[in-house]
């Protein structure tokens, strides 16, 4: 017999949420791989230098993008610079949110706030409340109950996975929740993890994204014209989304819930370096997850340094998906499927022998 | 701020035994010990919330009826498993026959 | 070469439940200075477990778990704690342990205290049924234990008896099936079984005695008699076995547990064991308890000769359990004492007093309301103490107070 109730409930204060924090799921100790403090200290030395180099890269590809994309708009020739633009505007500010949010993108820190904030206001992530429900997704990773981040939930529901793709959903309640932030409230989930003294933010930001949107509303209005909300706003956020979700789904779907390593609950994936370029390195998702304060662009040498005690990762994006999918399609009629993924005893010797003296 | 209660007479309490008296939605336990001086705790055992006046009262020593937590009822120290958390201890006066514990 | 391995090493304490939990602060308590590492299985400190079947299930105010050591306290006690690790392993020749993360832990002395695990039924079926052991269990009951569901426990002993008064309280149809002639079979006489089964019968319990099992379905129990009963969630409570996997690849030797003697020493000088997982040698007899104090006083033996200090374990078992509003308390070994003396302290109350033929005090076993017979067992528990041979005559009469009998 299952030793939980079907269907989960992945609310932050329903029913798996107690269950969670009373038998010890929440701030539990995971597996740490044993490389030496050393080592880890050295990899998680900050710079700029990566950072500004890749970003110096985006806002050119953004430029770049829009411009051909204004250029040849309305004809079908913009179409492929509108992809890509797209691309940039709904999936590669995913991970520079993310990165940025951890702030181990950049050393300095105003270039970290600089760059979340754009990548917010794009990927229409409230900034504030975001940065507490990764948090939560970093401490108790598909922990069901305690991660408001779990992407799948089970059983899966098909259309929202495929909707997904387009960030129909996330979309529709991020609207919904810039209403809600610029009136001066929050939702009942937000205020078990927002602290106190951050929710006054919460509201301004909130207002002035408001500000923003509208402004472009009134402007297309103004121009007669598409191309203003074809390059700003829900739109581009929307029909860009894929990638990320492409990329995202890969990072824990249809693997397990409630274990405490991440092993067992994250995916390492091979990409090339376009993708990896849009995802800022987060296909090293066990690396990342297993030490979240070594920045993105050291996570290739982690991904070494760890490859001993971790299981082999997935080869390409569609091999992860040939894993994914049938998981995926069997968990709309069995939620309480996983991947299950087996770790050789003894794959992780965390203390040598002492030697001789 | 005090405020002395009569809580029972002398003679309600046996020798090296204890009772229950409950005041303004609390409850205490008034012990009188061996050598007759009387003393005044909580009236539950910081373990369970069980009545301490069903306890056994062996020299300075109250034993909870549950689980045996123990406490030295003239100063509310607790004496080992499962009790970790001290008993609250009251003033106790004898005027005549009666006994009067401070409550606040 | 093993110099610097051995002076680093300390005590390493191996469970997640009171013994293991008594072991770190009695270590402290000792004056004992070096490290401590405790190793559990769950994800969480040791917590207390009597709750697990009652308040944790019934009273909404007490779901979560009653930590026995809190954050603070390990950190006061400056206890190493690894959770959510199990330990796969023990080299006794170059004495230490390796963990399922594949770290090793080296010891000094270690202390074995990983409890009891419920048995299984072994009829077709089997798998249907829950069982009783930790925390998660009990949220999983929890959830079971909805209103008008129907709960069937199969065995009619403390943990299954304690689940259906539980299951009852919250308004669930509950039946208890016992293959046995009687609830509570082993270690409780049958005057106050009675009660206990009386009481089960008063709450709307069905109670099902003297009849087996022969197949479990997802929703239904077969009986050996044919009938079918109706089931949304089975519980198996047929008793615990001993945890002592690990002891045994180990080499150690077992008998109904992990065998100690009378210090809680195993068959390896370095290794000690204390609470469900270890059988013991009490007045010249092996035997092995599962009761929460006597954990905390084998933890404390062992603790004491972990630490040399030679200490051998006499204390008198003694146990309750919580059903309904009744509470039975029993303090001794009943079985050495053949013949019986009753009291009665109050109206529904008994206690029966387990004398040996030469009028030695063996055991006490006393039921009734609330704390009606504490103090009554408690007093026996020291008469059993001491070998007294009390007089019958104030046994039996609940005028006179026990406590005069310690007099002397």
């Amino acid at each position: 017999m299952s030793s939980v109730v079907y269907p989960r409930d992945y609310s932050m204060l329903g029913r798996d949420a107690k269950r969670a924090e009373e038998i010890g799921l929440s701030k539990a100790q995971w597996y740490a791989a044993p490389i030496p403090r050393v080592k880890i200290k050295e990899l998680m030395k900050r710079s700029d230098g990566p950072a500004i180099r890749d970003t110096l890269i985006w806002f050119a590809s953004f430029i770049v993008t829009a411009g051909f994309a204004i250029y040849f708009y309305p004809s079908l020739w913009s179409i492929p610079f509108f992809l890509a633009y797209g691309v940039l505007y709904g999936s590669s500010t995913d991970s520079r949110w993310h990165e940025c949010g951890h702030g181990t993108a950049f050393k300095t820190r105003w270039m970290n706030d600089v760059v979340y904030h754009i990548a917010c206001f794009m990927i229409m992530r409230p900034p504030t409340v975001w940065r507490w429900s990764h948090t939560r997704h970093h401490t108790d990773t598909i922990i069901v109950g305690r991660d408001p981040e779990i992407a799948i939930q089970r059983p899966t529901k098909i259309w929202g996975v495929i909707g997904g793709y387009f960030s129909v959903g996330q979309t529709k309640v991020a609207i919904k929740s810039l209403f809600i932030h610029a009136a001066g409230r929050l939702t009942e989930e937000e205020l078990t993890y927002v602290p106190e003294m951050e929710r006054s933010r919460v509201y301004l930001v909130a207002r002035i994204w408001l500000v923003i949107h509208l402004s472009v509303i009134a402007l297309a209005i103004y121009l007669r014209s598409f191309l203003p909300i074809l390059l700003v706003g829900p739109l581009p956020c929307m029909y860009g989304a894929w990638v990320y979700v492409l990329t995202g789904i890969t990072q824990h779907g249809g693997l397990a819930e409630d274990v405490l390593d991440h092993r067992l609950n994250s995916r390492t994936v091979m990409m090339n370096p376009v993708l990896r370029f849009i995802y800022w390195n987060m296909n090293y998702h066990v690396e990342h997850h297993m030490f979240p304060m070594v920045p993105y662009h050291q996570l290739p040498k982690l991904y070494e340094e760890m490859k001993p005690y971790t299981l082999p990762a997935n080869t390409s994006v569609i091999d992860a998906y040939r894993e994914i999918i049938p998981a995926l399609l069997r968990q709309i009629k069995d939620p309480s499927y996983a991947i299950k993924r087996t770790l050789p005893p003894g794959v992780a010797p965390m203390t040598e022998p002492i030697a001789a003296e | 701020m005090t405020q002395w209660i009569d809580a029972c007479a002398k003679d309600d309490v046996a020798e090296e035994d204890v009772i229950k008296f409950d005041h303004a939605g609390r409850t205490f336990a008034i012990f009188r010990s061996p050598d007759d001086k009387f003393y005044a705790t909580d009236g539950l055992c910081t373990h369970e919330k069980v009545h301490l006046a069903d306890g056994l009262v062996m020299d300075n020593i109250i034993e909870c009826p549950k689980h045996n937590g123990r406490f030295d009822y003239t100063t509310g120290a607790a004496k080992g498993a499962p009790v970790c958390v001290n008993l609250k201890t009251y003033p106790v006066k004898v005027e005549g026959n009666r006994v009067f514990i401070n409550v606040a | 070469m093993l110099l610097k391995q051995m002076s680093e090493s300390g005590m390493v304490i191996v469970g997640g439940g009171m013994a293991a939990a008594r072991a770190c602060i009695n270590l402290r308590a000792n004056d004992y200075a070096g490290t401590i590492t405790l190793v559990s299985e769950e994800n969480l400190l040791p917590y207390d477990r009597p709750p697990l079947s009652k308040a944790s299930i019934v009273e909404f105010d007490a779901h979560a778990p009653i930590l026995l050591l809190d954050d603070s306290t390990v950190a006061s006690l400056k206890v190493d704690v690894k959770l959510g690790k199990h330990v796969v392993s023990i080299n006794r020749a170059e004495k230490s342990i390796t963990l399922d993360n594949g770290e090793k832990i080296f010891y000094a002395k270690l202390l074995l205290a990983t409890g009891a695990k419920p048995r299984k039924l072994n009829c077709p079926g089997g798998e249907h049924a829950l069982t009783l052991r930790d925390h998660r269990d009990t949220v999983l009951l929890r959830e079971k234990f909805q209103p008008g569901k129907n709960i069937v426990v199969i065995g009619g002993g403390f943990i299954g008896l304690e689940l259906a008064s539980s299951a009852s309280k919250l308004g669930c149809k509950v039946t208890v099936i016992e293959a046995q002639p009687r609830i509570l079979m082993r270690g409780v006489p049958e005057a106050i079984s009675k009660i206990v089964h009386d009481a089960h019968l008063a709450a709307g319990v069905i109670m099902i005695i003297g009849t087996g099992i022969s197949r479990l379905t997802a929703n239904a129990v077969h009986l050996t008699d044919g009938r079918e009963i109706k089931a949304d969630t089975i519980i198996a409570g047929i008793g615990a076995s001993p945890e002592t996997k690990l002891a045994a690849d180990a080499g150690l030797t077992i008998e109904n547990g992990i065998a100690c003697n009378a210090q809680m020493q195993t068959s390896d000088p370095d290794i000690y064991a204390a609470g469900d997982c270890a059988s013991f040698i009490l007045d010249d007899r092996r035997i092995r308890l599962e009761a929460w104090r006597s954990a905390q006083e084998q933890a404390a033996t062992a603790v004491a000769n972990m630490l040399g200090l030679d200490k051998i374990h006499t204390n008198v078992p003694w146990f309750w359990s919580d059903q309904y509003d009744l509470s039975l308390q029993i303090a001794g070994q009943a079985d050495l004492g053949p013949n019986t003396i009753a009291r009665v302290p109050t109206e529904g109350a008994l206690v029966l007093f387990h004398m040996a033929e030469d009028g030695t005090i063996k055991g006490a076993s006393g039921i009734g309301i609330g704390n009606a017979i504490g103090r009554e067992i408690k007093v026996a528990e020291m008469l059993i103490a001491k070998n007294a041979k009390p007089t019958p005559e104030i046994l039996a009469d609940p005028t006179q107070p026990l406590k005069t009998l310690l007099k002397g």
